[in-house]
């Protein structure tokens, strides 16, 4: 699905991702774990678009296409989708009108008709079961005035109504108490299938409790430097991340 | 033909070929405007709003601007389904056949039925020296003075402004004169069409007096039309516990200068003022608002939104004074633009002058482009950017509609902006 080949992006000049390598095929979870500043949430970061980083070498192909080439915009509508570390506050936009457009303007790119509201409404219903979140807080403005947990619940709503192809979870288990990380969780498994595929961006092997990783790498220094099964992320929870660095040493 | 330019000069023929109607009252202005003439660039409250840009073209007003075509069924198709007052002025001069009046306790005498002693009271009560209020004077059309009853009339009142440009270059003068007594609540909506090729210039006076206890709020939506030169000058005199709100939502136009002054004459009164300004091509508008705490214990909340595209410039020029007597007063400013082109341009400037000591008092001002992290979170969803950005502009402005009573003032004006930003 995703192959990201050699990829070195930098910000104001500063090289964060230094020749990272990972290839990721549908139906796939994969966790990338590292100590901080190692460009976990760079990585999700320029897979989403963000136009600060600039990409200085290397290549993504996503379904066989360039992802490169395309605005963050253009990225969502063929299946990215990133959840924010730090979902955005937009005063005066509801959550629901907002997911509409995005929701028509993603269907529209795939030449289907927009969906009506009695539609829309039955679909947004059932997904907001999924993550346990309230209609009053979707008529409000876009987060605004929600507490980091229903931040990260909207996020993971937004991707259950967007359907997406490849979601990226930045760090979405930061601050959540342990029953909100066990809802959101189960909002990603429930959208887990063979066609798509997920990127669990996170510090901590609990998340991992939940959302089972087919992979879990380590990036350091902006590179993979060390890719397993889910034992790993074990491994580094209780070891941390000293004797990777030793082993990249040497 | 008469070229009008800086000077006074340019305009005595046709002040001088008025009928002998208020002659005390136009005779006083034309003296006043001849003193002064247009404010220039040099004038610190012209300094960024040049009337000459009007008045430097070649203009003919040489019939003097008062022909009109318009009819009595094109006016009425204007109004709002909504029960209410609905009162209609053409080129400046009320007309009672044209207007409809609805249920309530609402007195209304257009001022040619007025006598020239209660005439002069009310125009002297409100303004001062400044030429646009002394043009108004000087020719003085048939304006009207309302006055609401304590006995509340529920009813909104509707003024409609048709200024009929088909004929020849037109200036308009209507003055509106409200007094709301003890107790009484009013919400009135002005509203502004313009028709024609010609150009057409208006000096608005407005003088409301809010009686004690009483609650008014005036809202008025201008620029419907690229070439709409208004001066606009809306005075208030507030009692003790009154409420009064300003709306004012100016949706592009030519030029657009609004003098709001707001004077705080009793304790416990409450004043707001809202704006929003949402211009492109090459628009004008220009804010200049004061608000006069007089008394103790009143509060004042501003804010005025713009959002500024292509050549258009805006101006905003926020006074408040706080008199040594005025304590414990609250008041409150902001103006906050967003600039959508490198072109446009936006001049802010909040004043504040207090000389009590025990008050709290803000202002600030922002001028801003969108953004980039809230487009980008849009953006990141698959709303293609245009649309992103037209939704954070409407989300923006939006918020400047909050405090309109009628929603089908809020509708119209909701649905204008978001026509123009597609979404």
């Amino acid at each position: 699905m995703i192959k990201i080949e050699n990829l070195h992006a930098s910000i104001e000049d500063k090289e964060i991702l230094r020749g990272l390598n990972l290839e990721i095929n549908a139906g796939e979870v994969h966790a990338i774990m590292g100590p901080n500043g190692s460009g976990k949430s760079t990585l999700a970061s320029v897979l989403a678009g963000r136009v600060e980083y600039e990409v200085t070498g290397g290549s993504v192909t996503f379904d066989g296409e360039n992802l490169l080439e395309f605005a963050a915009d253009e990225r969502a509508r063929k299946g990215i989708f990133l959840a924010f570390q730090y979902p955005i506050e937009i005063p005066g936009v509801s959550t629901t009108n907002f997911l509409k457009t995005a929701l028509n303007q993603i269907r529209e790119s795939k030449g289907l008709q927009p969906l009506n509201a009695v539609d829309f409404l039955k679909i947004m219903k059932e997904r907001m079961s999924w993550v346990e979140i309230d209609q009053s807080l979707l008529s409000r403005s876009l987060n605004e005035g929600f507490s980091g947990g229903e931040k990260k619940r909207n996020e993971v709503f937004q991707m259950a109504m967007l359907e997406p192809k490849l979601a990226i979870l930045d760090e979405t288990d930061s601050g959540l108490d342990i029953d909100a990380l066990k809802i959101v969780a189960n909002g990603v498994n429930k959208l887990k299938s063979a066609d798509n595929a997920t990127i669990v961006v996170t510090h901590y092997q609990r998340l991992l409790d939940y959302i089972v990783p087919d992979f879990v790498h380590v990036l350091y220094n902006g590179r993979i430097v060390k890719s397993g099964g889910k034992s790993l992320a074990l491994k580094l929870e209780a070891e941390g991340y000293d004797w990777i660095k030793e082993e990249v040493v040497a | 033909m008469v070229t009008l330019n800086h000077s006074a000069e340019a305009l005595r023929p046709l002040f001088e070929s008025q009928d002998g109607k208020f002659e005390k009252i136009r005779n006083a202005g034309w003296a006043s405007f001849e003193k002064t003439g247009w404010p220039t660039r040099r004038d610190e409250e012209y300094k960024f709003t040049a009337l000459d840009a009007i008045f430097k073209r070649n203009v003919d007003f040489s019939d003097g601007g008062f022909t009109y075509s318009i009819d009595k069924d094109y006016a009425h198709s204007k109004f709002y389904s909504e029960d209410g007052h609905h009162l209609v002025f053409v080129n400046g001069n009320y007309i009672e056949s044209w207007s409809s009046i609805g249920e309530g306790k609402l007195s209304l005498s257009a001022f040619d039925k007025l006598n020239s002693e209660n005439l002069a009271t009310i125009v002297n009560q409100f303004g001062d020296d400044r030429a646009s209020v002394a043009i108004n004077h000087a020719f003085l059309s048939n304006g009207i003075s309302i006055k609401v009853g304590k006995s509340v009339d529920s009813l909104p009142v509707f003024i409609y402004h048709f200024r009929d440009a088909s004929e020849s270059t037109t200036l308009s003068f209507p003055y509106i004169h409200v007094q709301a007594e003890e107790n009484a609540q009013i919400c009135l909506y002005e509203k502004s069409f313009s028709s024609g090729t010609h150009l057409h210039f208006a000096s608005h006076m407005t003088g409301i007096e809010v009686g004690r206890n009483a609650n008014v709020q005036f809202t008025k939506i201008q620029g419907l039309e690229k070439r709409d030169y208004t001066l606009d000058n809306l005075f208030v005199k507030q009692h003790e516990s009154s409420h009064f709100f300003a709306n004012t939502f100016s949706l592009s136009g030519s030029l657009i200068r609004n003098n709001t002054d707001i004077s705080l004459d009793g304790q416990h009164c409450e004043a707001n003022m809202y704006g929003l300004y949402f211009l492109d091509g090459h628009s004008h508008v220009d804010n200049h608002t004061v608000v006069d705490h007089r008394f103790p214990n009143c509060d004042s909340n501003e804010l005025y939104k713009g959002i500024v595209d292509e050549h258009a410039a805006a101006v905003f020029n926020g006074k408040i004074f706080v008199r040594q007597a005025a304590q414990k007063t609250n008041a409150f400013q902001s103006n906050n633009n967003v600039s959508l082109s490198d072109t446009a341009t936006i001049h802010t400037k909040p004043q504040l002058e207090i000389w009590a000591d025990d008050v709290k008092c803000s202002h600030g001002c922002t001028i801003g482009q969108l953004d980039s992290e809230a487009l980008f979170y849009l953006e990141s969803r698959g709303i293609k950017p245009d649309m992103a950005k037209a939704m954070l502009l409407g989300a923006f402005a939006q918020e400047s509609l909050d405090h309109v009573n009628l929603d089908i003032i809020k509708d119209e004006v909701s649905a204008h902006i978001h026509n123009r930003l597609g979404v």
